[in-house]
Protein backbone atom coordinates (compact mmCIF):
# COMPACT_ATOMS: atom_id res chain seq x y z
CA UNK A 1 0.00 0.00 0.00
CA UNK A 2 1.36 3.43 -0.91
CA UNK A 3 1.65 5.89 2.00
CA UNK A 4 -1.15 8.13 0.77
CA UNK A 5 -3.63 5.27 0.34
CA UNK A 6 -3.67 5.24 4.11
CA UNK A 7 -5.39 8.64 3.78
CA UNK A 8 -7.79 7.32 1.10
CA UNK A 9 -6.40 9.59 -1.61
CA UNK A 10 -6.74 8.03 -5.07
CA UNK A 11 -3.59 7.76 -7.18
CA UNK A 12 -5.64 9.06 -10.12
CA UNK A 13 -8.78 11.16 -9.76
CA UNK A 14 -10.50 10.49 -13.08
CA UNK A 15 -13.11 13.16 -12.29
CA UNK A 16 -10.41 15.84 -12.58
CA UNK A 17 -9.45 14.61 -16.05
CA UNK A 18 -13.10 14.28 -17.11
CA UNK A 19 -13.80 17.87 -16.10
CA UNK A 20 -10.65 19.09 -17.84
CA UNK A 21 -11.64 17.24 -21.05
CA UNK A 22 -15.16 18.71 -20.92
CA UNK A 23 -13.71 22.20 -20.48
CA UNK A 24 -10.71 22.14 -22.82
CA UNK A 25 -11.10 19.15 -25.17
CA UNK A 26 -9.12 16.02 -26.04
CA UNK A 27 -6.10 17.74 -27.55
CA UNK A 28 -5.35 19.75 -24.42
CA UNK A 29 -6.09 16.76 -22.18
CA UNK A 30 -3.32 14.83 -23.93
CA UNK A 31 -1.01 17.85 -23.69
CA UNK A 32 -1.78 17.98 -19.94
CA UNK A 33 -1.05 14.29 -19.35
CA UNK A 34 2.02 14.04 -21.60
CA UNK A 35 3.61 17.20 -20.19
CA UNK A 36 2.85 16.31 -16.58
CA UNK A 37 4.31 12.82 -16.94
CA UNK A 38 7.43 14.11 -18.66
CA UNK A 39 8.01 17.09 -16.30
CA UNK A 40 7.31 15.12 -13.13
CA UNK A 41 9.88 12.47 -13.99
CA UNK A 42 12.57 15.17 -14.07
CA UNK A 43 11.32 16.96 -10.95
CA UNK A 44 11.33 13.75 -8.90
CA UNK A 45 14.84 12.85 -10.05
CA UNK A 46 15.97 16.29 -8.93
CA UNK A 47 14.20 15.90 -5.58
CA UNK A 48 15.93 12.56 -4.99
CA UNK A 49 19.28 14.20 -5.77
CA UNK A 50 18.53 17.07 -3.37
CA UNK A 51 17.57 14.60 -0.63
CA UNK A 52 20.94 12.88 -1.10
CA UNK A 53 22.75 16.21 -0.87
CA UNK A 54 21.24 17.00 2.56
CA UNK A 55 20.82 20.63 1.45
CA UNK A 56 17.38 20.80 -0.16
CA UNK A 57 16.85 24.56 0.35
CA UNK A 58 14.55 26.76 -1.73
CA UNK A 59 14.76 24.53 -4.80
CA UNK A 60 13.16 21.62 -2.95
CA UNK A 61 10.34 23.88 -1.72
CA UNK A 62 9.70 25.05 -5.28
CA UNK A 63 9.73 21.47 -6.59
CA UNK A 64 7.27 20.32 -3.92
CA UNK A 65 5.10 23.38 -4.59
CA UNK A 66 5.11 22.66 -8.31
CA UNK A 67 4.29 18.96 -7.83
CA UNK A 68 1.39 20.00 -5.59
CA UNK A 69 -0.20 22.35 -8.16
CA UNK A 70 0.63 20.41 -11.32
CA UNK A 71 -0.43 17.14 -9.68
CA UNK A 72 -3.78 18.64 -8.73
CA UNK A 73 -4.24 19.88 -12.31
CA UNK A 74 -3.47 16.39 -13.72
CA UNK A 75 -5.59 14.42 -11.26
CA UNK A 76 -2.59 12.92 -9.43
CA UNK A 77 -4.35 13.40 -6.13
CA UNK A 78 -2.21 11.27 -3.83
CA UNK A 79 1.00 12.74 -5.27
CA UNK A 80 -0.34 16.29 -5.03
CA UNK A 81 -1.40 15.78 -1.42
CA UNK A 82 1.95 14.25 -0.45
CA UNK A 83 3.79 17.10 -2.20
CA UNK A 84 1.72 19.66 -0.25
CA UNK A 85 2.69 17.94 3.00
CA UNK A 86 6.33 17.93 1.96
CA UNK A 87 6.16 21.61 0.98
CA UNK A 88 4.77 22.46 4.42
CA UNK A 89 7.52 20.53 6.19
CA UNK A 90 10.25 22.14 4.09
CA UNK A 91 8.80 25.63 4.65
CA UNK A 92 8.97 24.82 8.38
CA UNK A 93 12.69 24.07 7.96
CA UNK A 94 12.41 20.29 8.25
CA UNK A 95 14.79 18.09 6.30
CA UNK A 96 13.96 16.31 3.05
CA UNK A 97 14.59 12.61 3.57
CA UNK A 98 15.48 10.12 0.85
CA UNK A 99 12.52 8.03 1.99
CA UNK A 100 10.08 10.90 1.37
CA UNK A 101 11.47 11.48 -2.11
CA UNK A 102 11.18 7.76 -2.83
CA UNK A 103 7.57 7.77 -1.59
CA UNK A 104 6.71 10.53 -4.05
CA UNK A 105 8.26 8.47 -6.85
CA UNK A 106 6.15 5.51 -5.72
CA UNK A 107 2.97 7.62 -5.89
CA UNK A 108 3.93 8.85 -9.35
CA UNK A 109 4.49 5.26 -10.49
CA UNK A 110 1.00 4.34 -9.21
CA UNK A 111 -0.47 7.34 -11.07
CA UNK A 112 1.16 6.28 -14.35
CA UNK A 113 -0.07 2.72 -13.85
CA UNK A 114 -3.63 4.04 -13.38
CA UNK A 115 -3.32 6.15 -16.54
CA UNK A 116 -2.04 3.10 -18.48
CA UNK A 117 -4.90 0.93 -17.21
CA UNK A 118 -7.35 3.50 -18.61
CA UNK A 119 -5.55 3.79 -21.95
CA UNK A 120 -4.58 7.42 -21.29
CA UNK A 121 -0.86 6.84 -21.95
CA UNK B 1 -6.96 40.10 -29.98
CA UNK B 2 -4.74 41.19 -27.13
CA UNK B 3 -1.08 40.87 -26.21
CA UNK B 4 -0.73 38.60 -23.19
CA UNK B 5 2.41 37.84 -21.15
CA UNK B 6 2.44 34.69 -19.01
CA UNK B 7 5.01 34.47 -16.18
CA UNK B 8 5.21 31.03 -14.56
CA UNK B 9 8.09 28.67 -13.74
CA UNK B 10 5.99 25.56 -14.34
CA UNK B 11 6.14 24.37 -17.95
CA UNK B 12 2.91 22.41 -17.60
CA UNK B 13 0.91 25.53 -16.79
CA UNK B 14 2.82 27.59 -19.38
CA UNK B 15 1.99 25.12 -22.18
CA UNK B 16 -1.68 24.83 -21.24
CA UNK B 17 -2.23 28.57 -20.79
CA UNK B 18 -0.34 29.52 -23.97
CA UNK B 19 -2.39 27.02 -25.95
CA UNK B 20 -5.74 28.10 -24.48
CA UNK B 21 -5.08 31.83 -24.98
CA UNK B 22 -3.74 31.39 -28.54
CA UNK B 23 -6.87 29.36 -29.34
CA UNK B 24 -8.81 32.49 -28.35
CA UNK B 25 -6.76 34.49 -30.87
CA UNK B 26 -4.43 36.29 -28.46
CA UNK B 27 -0.77 37.07 -29.14
CA UNK B 28 0.96 35.28 -26.24
CA UNK B 29 4.51 35.40 -24.92
CA UNK B 30 5.87 33.79 -21.76
CA UNK B 31 8.72 33.91 -19.25
CA UNK B 32 9.87 31.27 -16.76
CA UNK B 33 10.65 33.50 -13.75
CA UNK B 34 9.77 36.90 -12.37
CA UNK B 35 12.95 38.64 -13.47
CA UNK B 36 12.67 37.41 -17.07
CA UNK B 37 8.99 38.34 -16.96
CA UNK B 38 9.77 41.89 -15.85
CA UNK B 39 12.31 42.27 -18.67
CA UNK B 40 9.82 41.03 -21.28
CA UNK B 41 7.20 43.32 -19.81
CA UNK B 42 9.48 46.35 -20.18
CA UNK B 43 10.37 45.41 -23.76
CA UNK B 44 6.86 44.83 -25.09
CA UNK B 45 3.49 46.50 -24.70
CA UNK B 46 1.20 43.90 -23.12
CA UNK B 47 -2.51 44.35 -22.42
CA UNK B 48 -2.69 41.57 -19.82
CA UNK B 49 -0.14 39.72 -17.66
CA UNK B 50 -0.85 36.32 -16.10
CA UNK B 51 1.61 35.95 -13.21
CA UNK B 52 2.38 33.03 -10.91
CA UNK B 53 3.47 33.87 -7.35
CA UNK B 54 5.97 31.25 -6.10
CA UNK B 55 8.83 31.55 -8.62
CA UNK B 56 12.62 31.67 -8.66
CA UNK B 57 14.70 34.83 -9.19
CA UNK B 58 11.89 37.25 -8.40
CA UNK B 59 8.62 36.11 -6.84
CA UNK B 60 5.24 37.05 -8.21
CA UNK B 61 4.06 39.71 -5.74
CA UNK B 62 7.25 41.72 -6.32
CA UNK B 63 6.87 41.20 -10.08
CA UNK B 64 3.26 42.43 -9.95
CA UNK B 65 4.27 45.49 -7.90
CA UNK B 66 6.91 46.45 -10.47
CA UNK B 67 4.54 45.98 -13.40
CA UNK B 68 1.68 47.85 -11.75
CA UNK B 69 3.98 50.78 -10.94
CA UNK B 70 5.23 50.94 -14.54
CA UNK B 71 1.81 50.48 -16.18
CA UNK B 72 -1.20 51.42 -14.02
CA UNK B 73 -3.57 50.38 -16.84
CA UNK B 74 -2.23 46.87 -17.49
CA UNK B 75 -4.51 43.95 -16.61
CA UNK B 76 -2.99 41.46 -14.17
CA UNK B 77 -4.23 37.97 -13.33
CA UNK B 78 -2.37 36.41 -10.37
CA UNK B 79 -2.32 32.60 -10.21
CA UNK B 80 -1.03 30.28 -7.48
CA UNK B 81 -1.62 27.07 -5.60
CA UNK B 82 -0.89 28.90 -2.33
CA UNK B 83 2.02 28.16 -0.04
CA UNK B 84 1.39 25.21 2.29
CA UNK B 85 2.33 25.70 5.93
CA UNK B 86 0.68 22.49 7.16
CA UNK B 87 -1.94 19.94 6.08
CA UNK B 88 -4.66 22.50 6.67
CA UNK B 89 -2.99 25.92 6.56
CA UNK B 90 -2.07 27.80 3.40
CA UNK B 91 -0.60 31.28 3.10
CA UNK B 92 -3.15 33.11 0.95
CA UNK B 93 -0.61 34.56 -1.45
CA UNK B 94 -3.37 35.44 -3.92
CA UNK B 95 -4.98 37.79 -1.40
CA UNK B 96 -1.60 39.50 -1.01
CA UNK B 97 -1.23 39.68 -4.80
CA UNK B 98 -4.64 41.37 -4.99
CA UNK B 99 -3.53 43.96 -2.44
CA UNK B 100 -0.42 44.71 -4.52
CA UNK B 101 -2.14 45.24 -7.85
CA UNK B 102 -3.62 42.07 -9.38
CA UNK B 103 -7.05 42.72 -10.90
CA UNK B 104 -8.10 39.08 -10.64
CA UNK B 105 -6.79 35.96 -8.93
CA UNK B 106 -7.12 32.28 -9.82
CA UNK B 107 -6.20 29.42 -7.51
CA UNK B 108 -4.39 26.49 -9.11
CA UNK B 109 -5.70 24.13 -10.27
CA UNK B 110 -8.22 26.00 -12.40
CA UNK B 111 -10.13 25.27 -15.58
CA UNK B 112 -8.64 26.92 -18.67
CA UNK B 113 -12.03 28.51 -19.42
CA UNK B 114 -11.73 30.34 -16.07
CA UNK B 115 -8.46 31.84 -17.29
CA UNK B 116 -9.78 32.87 -20.71
CA UNK B 117 -12.90 34.37 -19.08
CA UNK B 118 -10.74 36.32 -16.62
CA UNK B 119 -8.64 37.71 -19.49
CA UNK B 120 -11.78 38.55 -21.51
CA UNK B 121 -13.30 40.37 -18.52
CA UNK B 122 -10.16 42.48 -18.05
CA UNK B 123 -10.06 43.36 -21.77
CA UNK B 124 -13.74 44.35 -21.67
CA UNK B 125 -13.07 46.55 -18.65
CA UNK B 126 -10.07 48.19 -20.38
CA UNK B 127 -12.18 48.84 -23.49
CA UNK B 128 -14.93 50.36 -21.37
CA UNK B 129 -12.40 52.65 -19.63
CA UNK B 130 -11.05 53.77 -23.02
CA UNK B 131 -14.57 54.47 -24.30
CA UNK B 132 -15.32 56.57 -21.21
CA UNK B 133 -12.09 58.49 -21.67
CA UNK B 134 -13.03 59.27 -25.29
CA UNK B 135 -16.56 60.41 -24.37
Amino acid sequence: MTPERQHLRPDLDTGVLDRFRADAGDELLHLLIDTFVSDTTGKLHRLVALAASNRPGEEAIRLAHSLKSAGAMAGAEALSHAAASLEARLVNKEQLSAIEAAQLEQLFHAYRTALRERGLI
Amino acid sequence: MARVLIVDDDELFIKLMVHALRQRGHDVEFALDGLAGSRKFEAGHFDVVVCDIVMPEQEGVETIKIMRRARPDVGIVAISGGLSLSHTTNIDVLHIAGQFGANTTLKKPFQLSELTQAVDAILASQESARAQARA
